[in-house]
């Protein structure tokens, strides 16, 4: 017999824990592709970099380094968000 | 400290792959968002992240074209002012500021204008697809008549020009001249490809035939006298489209790999000889021949073309004398054929310095103009350098009729097949 002085517990939508579930893919799934996208840039920054200097390669670096970091932060907010 | 760039295509290429990826990281917002719409506690938070990512997106582009831009501008050869207006320019193009995009990309190609090609290509790599066309609807001057610009940005541009040229335009045979410019190509049923559009003056239009990007050879053919925007569709065009068509046909897909034409009247060629000497003085006569030369140089330069597509410029009378003026000034050509030509500014080929380039020189029987070396000892002289190679017809029209052996010859050229040429 349950205890009455516990709250009820609400009965799970399916409907809700289906759209629960199609969320957390679709935020695991972005932050793979985030992932795989600053590989790509910083694979493509390397390359740029072996034969460019002056202070335009200056400016691109820390515009590299600002995006990188915008990136590895969406990947980690998506991954966040999926755990909820 | 100046900037030192090792190998430019390397930025270009990095330049290519953050344009990969922005349309990726736009789909991947859109999903994200649709994906989490039916999850009431995630729903706020995954479409935060989806604005996100799209500024993201457009940060990423906007620093891909920045550095394409300058690998464009180092492949140029010009490190120095451009750099800084390339910056500027992708800085606004990235805000969005269209109103401050055009102001800026009108000050930079005022001066681009008389720098190379390579510079202007750098700044429309700089603005983006959009940037020029936001740039093209405010000033499509500084679009369609700008060597280095994109090509379909140009023929966009241009058609623009020729309308606004035709609203206000109240000679006749000119109206009818830009209302042909603005009607299909009744061969293709498509947009004539104008390249350069100017109503000034007795006017000047380029326009190709067959496709820049794909061409394995492509020709420019430069007009001569009394040629103007009045008879360009029927003395310069048409036999330009048939030189395109025959090409195409002989030299079937997969063995020419694809030839492009252009027509370019992108000079002012003389009305009259004789008048231009009673006016100007013998000093005068080839005057316009060397400012044409030097247009039509810009203008290969600005097409973009890559290393492994040939070149060839095709002068006919006066314009003989601008396409020799304009290897002077250092345009690239892989063949220079001349017909009908009074003169190439020089007694031999050697004298252009271009061993690497063929020439070909063909004259008619009864082609007066070919005999009169007003700008140099005719070029089918024995011993001039120039291969002489027949024509089939007679008088100084003979050489772009359709169907004549002077065209078999010019397509023999195009197509790189010395089999197929008949000397004469």
């Amino acid at each position: 017999m349950s205890d009455p002085r516990l709250p009820a517990v609400a009965p799970i939508d399916p409907a809700t824990e289906a759209a629960r579930a199609v969320a957390t893919d679709a935020l695991v799934r972005a932050a793979a592709v985030l992932d795989e996208v600053a590989e790509a840039h910083a694979r493509g920054a390397r390359l740029v970099r072996a034969c460019w200097e002056g202070p335009h390669r200056s400016r691109f670096d820390a515009e590299r380094a600002r995006r990188d970091g915008d990136l590895a932060g969406l990947a980690a907010a998506c991954r966040l968000l999926a755990g909820r | 400290m100046a900037d030192v760039v090792a190998d430019p295509s390397e930025l270009a290429r990095y330049g290519a792959v953050l344009a990969e990826t922005v349309p990726r990281l736009d789909r991947l917002a859109e999903d994200l968002v649709r994906a989490c719409a039916g999850d009431p506690d995630r729903a706020g938070a995954a479409a935060e992240l989806g604005w996100r990512v799209r500024g993201l997106a457009a940060a990423e582009a906007a620093t891909g074209r920045w550095v394409a831009a300058v690998g464009v501008a180092f492949e140029a050869a010009d490190r120095g002012p451009s750099l800084l207006a390339i910056d500027v320019l992708a800085d606004l193009a990235a805000a969005g500021d269209d109103a401050r995009v055009t102001a800026a990309g009108v000050t930079t190609l005022v001066t681009g204008r008389r720098a190379e090609a390579g510079v202007v290509r750098a700044v429309a790599v700089a603005l983006g697809t959009r940037g020029v066309e936001v740039l093209a609807r405010a000033h499509p001057d500084l679009v369609g008549n700008v060597d280095g610009m994109p090509i379909e940005a140009r023929v966009a541009a241009n058609r623009r020009l020729v309308s606004r040229a035709l609203a206000t335009e109240t000679d006749p045979a000119r109206r009818r001249a830009l209302a042909a410019l603005l009607a299909d190509d009744p061969r293709t049923g498509r947009p004539r490809q104008i390249l350069a559009f100017d109503s000034s003056g007795d006017g000047r239009v380029a326009e190709v035939f067959g496709d820049l990007r794909t061409a394995r050879s492509v020709a420019v053919v430069v007009p001569g006298m009394a040629t103007d925007l009045a008879n360009f569709s029927r003395t310069v065009a048409r036999p330009a489209s048939a030189l395109a068509r025959r090409a195409a046909a002989a030299g079937g897909p997969g063995r020419a790999g694809g030839v492009a034409v252009v027509a370019w009247l992108g000079y002012d060629p003389p009305d009259g000889l004789v008048a231009d000497v009673d006016e100007l003085g013998a000093l005068a006569r080839d005057q316009r021949a060397r400012a044409g030369g030097r247009g039509l140089a810009a203008f290969v330069a600005g097409l973009g073309l890559r290393t492994d597509q040939r070149v060839t410029l095709v002068g006919h009378s006066y314009g003989s004398t601008t396409v020799a003026a304009a290897v002077l000034a250092g345009a690239r050509a892989d063949n220079v054929v001349v017909l009908g030509s009074p003169g190439v500014l020089v007694g031999r080929a050697s004298e252009f310095h271009r061993p690497d380039t063929d020439f070909f020189a063909l004259a008619a029987p009864h082609d007066v103009v070919a005999e009169l070396g007003w700008f140099g000892p005719p070029p089918t002289r024995p011993g001039s350098g120039f291969r002489r190679l027949a024509t089939g017809g007679r008088g100084h029209s003979a050489y772009l009729v359709d169907g004549s052996t002077a065209q078999a010859n010019l397509v023999a050229v195009l197509l790189d097949r010395d089999d197929l040429l008949v000397t004469g």
